[in-house]
């Protein structure tokens, strides 16, 4: 764990060193002591002072919020349905966020100025709890949540939703709107503090509430049946994870758009690593998620400059296969 | 009736329940003293599993009532009634890679604050109750390097950790070969004359019933066909008519007790 965080720490610092302008630590370390004081002073700030402070921190710090959003909800997902395919992506939670973010820029461009910016992270909320309320819903039978038709469901409204994400991008796209292609692959610039502002506190407070539910999933791996007999409310704790890791992925996906694999690998190299415990894989998982997003967001940046490339890509290539290797060097000891 | 020198144990009166349209449990009624054990033996599809399930709270009943030792299961939180009752799975399910101990604390679920960790108490508990079931040297061992019976011996110990006053195992020696079925059921048997337990156990085997429990519980067509001791319920036509199989019975060498076998006259 102690090695997780300092992995953190390290990303971090890697991140904001590189890019197109380098930045030496020494001197990362001078401008973020001296903010305050040039701020008040009124000189005008050095150039890399403003890449440092507007364009790479916020971008550090979102990126790290995100993973750990991500891996923290892959994590509820995959425990609560005992399914190690489960991922915001699966459920459906995911899609649902998207398509409310796009609702959201498409109607971001008319909105009065001050409204726009703010008007994404809660329609990507809303999306993402409509999309989540559905799966319920359709997967509900006779008062209870079974975890099959709850895949089922899942399955067939984030395809649904995917699909209509598509037709809002085709509108989209004659309306000149080329960002929103780019932002649903992953992590296209994150400009200025604000989206992070708008979504760091139901990051932090989500994954803080999760802790509290890691020994009901603990539970739940003995099956529902196993976890009711140990006397944990078992509806009540599906739907304490559902909206939890509802609200995870809508954070995440209003910050940084759809990033895949994330949710899906970190909790897995986690699980083979530090075991099956929830009260370790979660919180390893956080940090875990958040390390792997800030480093493959940071090999994004430097790939193909000058604008580089979304960092979904980036995931994808790189946390398949890793990914892949894992499964195959542990094959003997892993399954679920 | 609670005879007077017994204290009231388990009471099960009118209990109801059904899958759908199917009625598997009509108006049952029960009655185990406390510190008894007793076997439930019945066809498949009896409803034998149902039964625990809903003495266990997983099942909600239809209608009827459920008390032991006088607290009346509707007026308690799950978490309450889980310290009192727990129940031993026919298989024990559980992500492989969890650690024995691991997975017997979590028998300590129904005593722990959500967000505080386990006590010295709680681990205390834990060792006890891997001690009681025999598997405290395999207590670092992941489950899924354990054979069959070590497993279902893990699932005993994880139920002993909730300290319960009153065991349910589910067909737990179903799988088991004949040195783990005899390691279980005189491990519970001990547990039961020096602790008090008390015991309600879903069998296929009558002559385990015959051997480990003082009672024998039949059931058949939605209720209780018969219930007391093994030597007045396990006899030939009794046991011809519950399985609808043609049988012999005969006393067992050594202790007596009412021995099943096969007796095909075609």
């Amino acid at each position: 764990m102690l090695g997780l965080g300092l992995l953190v720490v390290g990303a971090l610092a890697l991140s904001l060193c590189v890019g197109e302008v380098s930045i030496p630590l020494s001197r990362i370390l001078r401008i973020l002591t001296s903010e305050w004081s040039s701020a008040s002073s009124g000189t005008e700030p050095a150039a890399d002072a403003v890449i440092l402070l507007t364009l790479r921190l916020p971008t550090a710090v979102g990126m790290s919020l995100v993973g750990a959003s991500l891996a923290g909800a892959g994590v509820l997902f995959q425990g609560l349905l005992r399914n190690p395919l489960a991922d915001p992506y699966v459920l459906g939670t995911s899609g649902g966020a998207a398509l409310g973010a796009v609702v959201g820029l498409l109607f971001g461009q008319w909105a009065p100025a001050g409204i726009g910016p703010g008007l994404v992270p809660v329609s990507a909320f809303a999306g993402a709890m409509a999309a989540m309320l559905l799966v319920v819903a359709l997967a509900t039978v006779g008062g209870r949540l079974p975890m099959v038709t709850v895949l089922l469901a899942g399955f067939a409204v984030s395809t649904v939703l995917g699909y209509g994400t598509s037709l809002l991008l085709i509108i989209g796209d004659r309306l000149m709107l080329p960002r929103i292609h780019a932002w649903l692959l992953g992590g296209v610039g994150i400009a200025g503090w604000t989206q992070v502002q708008y979504a760091a506190p139901f990051i932090i407070g989500a994954l803080v509430a999760s802790g509290a539910v890691c020994r009901r999933l603990n539970a739940l791996s003995l099956g529902e049946e196993g976890a009711a007999r140990l006397g944990v409310d078992v509806e009540r704790t599906k739907l304490v994870v559902l909206v939890l890791g509802s609200l995870l992925t809508a954070s995440s996906v209003s910050v940084a758009g759809m990033i895949g694999f994330v949710g899906l690998i970190v909790p897995h190299v986690i699980r083979l690593w530090l075991g099956p415990d929830h009260r370790v894989l979660l919180p390893g998982a956080v940090l875990g998620g958040a390390a792997f997003l800030v480093i493959a967001d940071t090999m994004a940046r430097v790939a193909l400059p000058p604008s580089g490339v979304p960092v979904g890509i980036v995931t994808a290539l790189f946390g398949g296969p890793f990914f892949l290797y894992m499964l195959r060097s542990a094959r003997r000891d892993y399954s679920w | 009736m609670v005879g007077a020198d017994q204290q009231p144990g388990l009471l099960v009166e009118g209990l109801t329940y059904g899958y759908g349209t199917e009625v598997v449990l009509d108006q049952l009624d029960l009655e185990l003293p406390l510190g008894l054990s007793a076997a439930v033996l019945g066809r498949n599809g009896a409803g034998k599993s149902t039964l625990l399930n809903l003495i266990s709270g997983v099942y909600r009943p239809h209608a009827g009532s459920i008390h032991f030792g006088g607290t009346d299961f509707r007026a308690i939180a799950p978490r309450e009634r889980a310290r009192l009752v727990a129940m031993t799975p026919q298989v024990l399910q559980i992500a492989p890679t969890f650690t024995l101990r691991d997975c017997v604390s979590l028998g300590r679920t129904p005593y722990l604050h959500p967000l505080r960790g386990e006590t010295a108490h709680d681990r205390s508990e834990v060792d006890r109750a891997m001690a009681d079931a025999g598997v405290e040297r395999l207590a670092n061992r992941r489950i899924g390097e354990l054979s069959g019976g070590e497993r279902q011996l893990a699932a005993l110990a994880m139920s002993l950790a909730q300290q319960p006053q009153l065991l349910l195992l589910d067909e737990a020696t179903a799988h088991l070969d004949l040195n783990h079925q005899l390691a279980l059921l005189q491990r519970v048997r001990a547990l039961q004359k020096e602790r008090g337990l008390t015991v309600l156990a879903a069998l296929h085997d009558p002559n385990l019933a015959g051997l480990f429990f003082d009672r024998v519980v039949l059931l058949g067509d939605r209720k209780i066909l018969r219930s007391g001791p093994p030597t007045e319920v396990l006899t030939q036509p009794t046991l011809e008519q519950l399985y609808g199989a043609e049988l012999a019975v005969i006393p067992h060498p050594r202790h007596g007790s009412p021995v099943v076998v096969l007796d095909p006259r075609s």
